[in-house]
């Protein structure tokens, strides 16, 4: 059995945690993926190494009812600026707002679409009928 | 002594938790995330460590999303629940892998039996064309004279041109119409020959 490294299993925790979105390992990976950025440009961004940014990654996100207290308490544990976190947790947000936005307008306008389609006429049942009718007279 | 120590701890991990603490659970990883997946990968010896650390970090990320899904009253101590919860998830990670080799498997096995549906004679040809060969190889071998063994090359390779022939053994000087005669008598000659060895076998 090889030893098992802790950097290592840091790294496949974060990856599991940037599938969760409670977790800022999701947030930090939108951020990557919108800002093309890898682990290692992000760390530098926040001027932390990598496993560190793995470990950042297995915080809880900031709650918006108390956003500067949580996120004062995830930059000081790992001595992150503050300001550059939350640029980065902000940037996510306002995407993912959009998106979500994006996404509620293209279902209202498949609504729309939905009920403003061509309706197929029902077959009549027969042409003479309406000849016969007393009312088309 | 360590062990009531380690309990408090977690206790207290718990706590800040279910307080909404943002940082616990990285502080929870750091302190179970190891053990248990040094303790597992000794029971699961057969299984990728990658899937054994996937299966404790879901326990313990689940765990600490909703915190409240273990209850210390019970009497089970937090690192034992999260082991067995890590335990269940690795095995259904590997009932998953098996589920997708088994599918992957009867894909193969579908697509390899539609292959000879669309070309049933593949198998037959190239049986046919494996004994054709052997034949000719055993057949070269009754031949001892090496001007016989190249005419009879060229006759199983479909060659038909007297010149070509005549230029294997060497006659390309005479006259056609000699040529003619002597390749035919070379032919008929080798003919003759391996129909007596395949009377004698």
């Amino acid at each position: 059995m090889s030893p098992i490294k802790k950097s290592s299993l840091f790294e496949f925790a974060a990856r599991r945690a940037r599938t969760r979105a409670e977790y800022l390992g999701w947030v930090l990976a939108r951020f990557m993926e919108v800002e093309r950025k890898t682990d290692q440009e992000l760390a530098d961004l926040l001027s932390i190494s990598v496993y560190d940014l793995n470990r950042i990654a297995l915080c809880l996100r900031p709650r918006n009812a108390s956003f500067a207290t949580d996120l004062s308490q995830i930059a000081r544990k790992f001595g992150v600026n503050a300001v550059d976190l939350a640029g980065v947790i902000r940037h996510v947000e306002v995407i993912e707002g959009m998106r979500d936005e994006s996404h509620e307008e293209s279902i209202d306008q498949l609504g729309l679409m939905m009920a403003a389609r061509a309706r197929r006429k029902k077959p009549k049942a027969s042409g003479r009928r309406k000849k016969d009718d007393p009312r088309s007279t | 002594m360590a062990e009531s120590a380690e309990a408090r701890t977690l206790l207290e991990l718990h706590v800040r938790l279910l307080d909404g603490d943002r940082v616990a659970s990285e502080d929870l990883a750091e302190l179970l995330l190891m053990p248990l997946v040094r303790r597992l990968n000794r029971k699961f010896s057969r299984t990728d460590v990658q899937v054994v650390s996937d299966g404790v970090t879901d326990a313990i990320l689940d765990y600490c999303a909703r915190p409240q899904i273990f209850d210390p009253s019970r009497g089970v101590p937090l690192n034992t629940f999260l082991l067995m919860a890590g335990r269940r998830n690795i095995l259904n990670l590997i009932r998953g892998e098996m589920r997708r080799k088994a599918r992957e498997e009867r894909f193969t096995r579908v697509s390899s039996s539609k292959v000879v549906e669309l070309y049933p004679s593949t198998g037959n040809t190239l049986r046919k064309e494996a004994i054709k060969a052997r034949r000719r190889t055993e057949l070269m071998q009754v031949l001892s004279d090496p001007v016989d063994k190249k005419v009879f090359e060229l006759e199983l390779k479909g060659e038909r041109k007297t010149e070509a022939f005549a230029k294997v053994m060497g006659i390309s000087g005479l006259p056609v119409a000699d040529q003619r005669r002597a390749v035919k008598r070379a032919k008929d000659r080798i003919r003759k020959l391996l129909e007596r060895r395949k009377g004698d076998a």
